[in-house]
């Protein structure tokens, strides 16, 4: 039994499988028919804190073995993989072709593939502010019946038959196990680096981020944090409140021209200091940025916003007033350009007058007032009980979902009780 | 459609003219004469079409024909090219015609709500002023609309950087097949659950009817740049495009038309293509000024390694339009060089051009049938284009199955079916040349987990259950209309 197969300390109670390919993935499943057993698929383990608790569970459908390139066909930017193949192995075997595939996530050295889709895992890696699912051109998936089944292909343009793939992304494996995966590569950009700006105010952060997406600078990416993660992640940054990252790239010129609008548009902010980080500094920067939901400790509350741009401005302010207000630490890294953001606050202390519960509703609070929507990620297990992690869906919605549920795993097989409930199955 | 659809439709309509208006349900033959078509080669008669204005309007419709078992076909403008809007089942045709509102343009949060009815074109022309832009760009942006590109998930030349509809909605207010209102996905980029936004995309309105929408707007670009480069052969055009990807290009279009498509757009709008040449590529490069200069000098020494016969760049906006009115006007040229075409929609990998274009070559020759090639090319999008007579005895059933033949050939190569116009009732019977019976049994159950009554566009996407190409062509010729422009 290895610690990725924990689930909020609980283990599997009938074995561990590791298959081998979609054919043992597709037996495995259709083997599995006594009334009531419990499948969870795990990729990477890196995610698997996510969702409510499990009383107990049966097997743990470990996809690690499935971890191969299955073609890379560079001329035409697209590649087929399995879906246990990790994000760092992949990136590695695309970079050797000068590719890549515009999808990161944490801990990539553990995530695979599947998991980072089935996960829906946040990255900051968005060309063009992308999704990772608009990078998914074919997919194909093992049913809980055990049918394989496929949609799109390895073609970048394609409207035959519904969707599939677009089900699975954000699934949370509760649909089908992601056995392949058919992506579109983008070219590696000859030139990178990132741009940084300190701030001593959160609006000097928020003006500045607005500018950047008026102006016709494309970053490959764009963050901004609190100072708290700043300490956190002891990144090595101009002394601020608000630290914004702008990752630029591309040819020379164009590199060259970003870099010149940036320290154009800074000129005007008189609180804000800048600096610049090559291709491998760059890099490192990025990497502990990525991972930084990890470095706290096992008991800490982490999160993740979904909102619009504008609505961040006010969610911010509110969300860091509020914590600040209970004496804790609140570590942030919003995405502008998505609208997105992920928090971190260490756990509540047990001699805290406010309690944990209490905060957590709180903040959901915050989040509807803004018109924005809280998922909590990681809880102690303690917490699991009785909260709904995922937050509120609209009714219209959850009735198609548990539809989609029961219609293609009417026994619950996969994942049972942990997708969009804190008890019940959808 | 039976007469007793049609009788017990008939009886209804007083209640939906309390519904929707008076003025706004038409049952009259000649009125209905407009809505048996699209873009297609496909008839159906609807018993009556409405017009409804609002999402709660278009709710109490669909409860009436879900109490009185009757299909509705959602409809925008018409101009679908694989019979999506086809009242193929009689019933109720829900024309958007009237939903046609642009709400709200949020420019900090970089997207506009808009009705189905909005014509895809008229959404860029409205933010342009504030320096935007919707990207997804069909043909067709001049007339069609965004909900029937929804249906559609369309794409467009300028799909290769930016990518289909799919990519640039972020929620969409919907009515389900039992009258129940709801938002899949709002403003968001991101969110929890399901990705029913995403599965209702290019599903055809066999899951929803969508009355609402939220999309991206992009920010116009800084500087663009349109090449027009000829070659001898198609052959050559073709391996350019394959080196200018594999070189990890990826200009905003790359578009492909053979000596037919030439010929007839210059004898049409007088583009200026060079009319010897076997094949032009139309190459559009957007973005940073320094990015587009970089870059179209590299597809230049790529387009070089292969004998251009001509190399030219628009030096002003008026001259880039000029070179895309012969793109645009391609397919309304092709009839000064015969009655009839076959507009066949088939994608392949883009190292397969030559390879299947050869092929399509060999089966023009063989038949006798001269196929015109425009293709966006950069995303191994093919549309050969058959052309005949359909006055002719026996030219309808040939180029069917000559179609059929092509996209058999795509599937081959490891390509797909349909790349931008849909299944609808066109390719229905071709579904199993690409898909298992699992795969379309998933794809079914996912369609009975959204409705399971089977109202919303019955008959579409899925095989009618022979699963076989004669019975296809069968079925589509008797639903071809006397003097149908294919």
């Amino acid at each position: 039994m290895e610690e990725k197969h924990l689930i909020d300390g609980i283990q599997p109670n009938q074995g561990l499988i590791y298959p081998e390919d979609t054919n043992e993935l597709s037996s495995v499943l259709s083997d599995i028919t006594e009334p009531g057993r419990v499948v969870v698929p795990i990729g990477g383990a890196t995610r698997l804190q996510i969702g409510a608790k499990m009383p107990t569970y049966d097997y743990a459908l470990d996809l690690s073995n499935m971890n191969h390139l299955v073609a890379h066909n560079s001329a035409d930017l697209t590649c087929i993989v399995q879906s246990g193949i990790t994000l760092h192995s992949l990136q590695n075997q695309l970079r050797e072709q000068e590719q890549f595939l515009a999808v990161d996530a944490a801990f990539p050295g553990k995530a695979t593939i599947g998991g980072t889709l089935a996960s829906n895992a946040p990255g900051y890696l968005r060309w063009q502010l992308a999704h990772m699912r608009d990078m998914v051109i074919g997919m194909q998936v093992v049913l809980p019946s055990g049918t394989v089944t496929k949609s799109g292909g390895p073609v970048v343009k394609n409207v035959s038959g519904y969707d599939m793939a677009r089900l699975h992304v954000g699934g949370y494996g509760t649909l089908g196990v992601i056995s392949e995966i058919s992506f579109k590569l983008t070219p590696l950009p000859r030139r990178q680096g990132s741009f940084l700006v300190g701030f001593e105010s959160e609006h000097g952060l928020q003006n500045f981020s607005e500018e950047i997406f008026d102006s016709y600078v494309m970053p490959l990416a764009l963050t901004g944090m609190n100072e708290n993660l700043i300490k956190m992640l002891q990144i090595d940054a101009p002394q601020c409140q608000y630290l914004m990252v702008i990752r630029i790239g591309g040819r020379q010129m164009a590199f060259d021209r970003q870099l010149n609008i940036l320290n154009k548009m800074v000129g005007q902010y008189q609180d804000s200091q800048t600096d610049f980080l090559e291709q491998n500094a760059s890099d490192r920067l990025w990497e502990k940025v990525r991972d930084f939901k990890g470095y706290g400790a096992i008991s800490s509350i982490t999160g993740r916003v979904f909102s619009t741009p504008t609505r961040l401005r006010g969610l911010l302010r509110d969300i860091d007033n509020y914590v600040e207000e209970i004496g804790l630490t609140l570590a942030i890294c919003i995405q502008p350009g998505f609208g997105t953001m992920e928090f971190h606050i260490d756990k509540v202390p047990a001699e805290s007058e406010v309690r944990s519960t209490q905060m957590i509703e709180r903040i959901h609070d915050i989040a509807r007032q803004n018109q924005s929507h809280i998922n909590y990620e990681t809880l102690p297990a303690d917490f699991k009980n009785g909260f709904n992690m995922w937050g509120k869906v609209n009714e219209g919605s959850l009735g198609i979902m548990r539809s989609l549920r029961d219609t293609y795993d009417p026994g619950k097989k996969l994942n049972r009780g942990r997708y969009l409930t804190d008890k019940e199955d959808i | 459609m039976g007469q007793s659809q049609s009788l017990k439709i008939k009886d209804l309509i007083p209640e939906l003219r309390k519904i929707v208006g008076d003025d706004y349900v038409l049952d009259d033959q000649a009125d209905l004469l407009v809505y048996e078509y699209d873009g297609s080669i496909d008839r159906g008669n609807p018993v009556v079409v409405v017009l409804p204005d609002t999402a709660k309007k278009i709710s109490q419709v669909l409860k009436l024909a879900r109490s009185n078992s009757i299909p509705v076909v959602a409809r925008g403008a018409g101009t679908g090219l694989s019979g999506g809007a086809i009242a193929e089942h009689g019933g109720i045709v829900l024309s958007m015609a009237r939903m046609n509102q642009i709400l709200e343009v949020n420019r900090s949060d970089r997207y506009a709500i808009v009705e189905p009815g909005v014509v895809n074109l008229d959404l860029s022309t409205h933010v342009a002023s504030e320096g935007l832009y919707y990207a997804p760009d069909p043909s067709s942006q001049r007339a069609c609309t965004i909900g029937g590109n929804i249906a559609e998930n369309s794409g467009g030349p300028h799909c290769l950087a930016y990518g289909v509809t799919t990519n640039h909605v972020l929620g969409m207010e919907v009515v389900l097949a039992d009258g129940t209102i709801t938002w899949f996905g709002e403003n968001e980029r991101d969110g929890i659950g399901y990705d029913l936004r995403g599965i209702t995309i290019g599903s055809e309105g066999t899951l929803a009817i969508v009355t609402k929408i939220s999309v991206r707007l992009l920010r116009l670009p800084e500087h663009v740049k349109t090449m027009l480069m000829s070659f001898e052969t198609i052959e050559d055009a073709s391996a350019a495009v394959t080196g200018i990807i594999g070189a990890g290009m990826v200009p905003a279009a790359l578009e492909m038309m053979d000596h037919f498509c030439i010929k007839a757009a210059e004898g049409a709008v007088g583009a200026g293509y060079p009319e010897g040449a076997g094949a032009v590529l139309l190459v559009e490069l957007d973005g940073l000024l320094e990015s587009v200069e970089e870059e179209s000098e590299e597809i230049e020494a790529i387009c070089r390694e292969f004998s251009p016969l001509e190399i030219r760049v628009a030096t002003d906006s008026l001259e880039r339009e000029k070179l895309w009115s012969g793109r645009k006007g391609v397919l309304g040229a092709l009839g000064r060089l015969a009655p009839n075409y076959y507009l066949v929609d088939g994608t392949i990998p883009r190292t397969k051009l030559v390879e299947v274009l050869k092929k399509i070559n060999e089966i023009s020759e063989r038949s006798g049938y001269p196929i015109a090639n425009l293709l966006h090319a950069g995303d191994g999008n093919l549309h050969p284009s058959i052309l005949f007579d359909e006055r002719k005895p026996g030219d309808v059933e040939n180029i069917l199955a000559i179609g059929a033949e092509i996209l058999r050939i795509c599937v081959d190569s490891g390509g797909v079916l349909s790349g931008e116009h849909g299944i609808g009732l066109e390719k229905q019977d071709q579904m199993p040349l690409m898909f298992s019976e699992e795969d379309m049994a998933t794809m079914s159950l996912l369609r009975l987990a959204f409705e399971t009554e089977d109202l919303l566009n019955p008959g579409k996407v899925f095989p009618t259950g022979a699963g076989c190409g004669d019975i296809s062509q069968a079925r589509a010729i008797a639903r071809v209309g006397p003097g149908a422009y294919i």
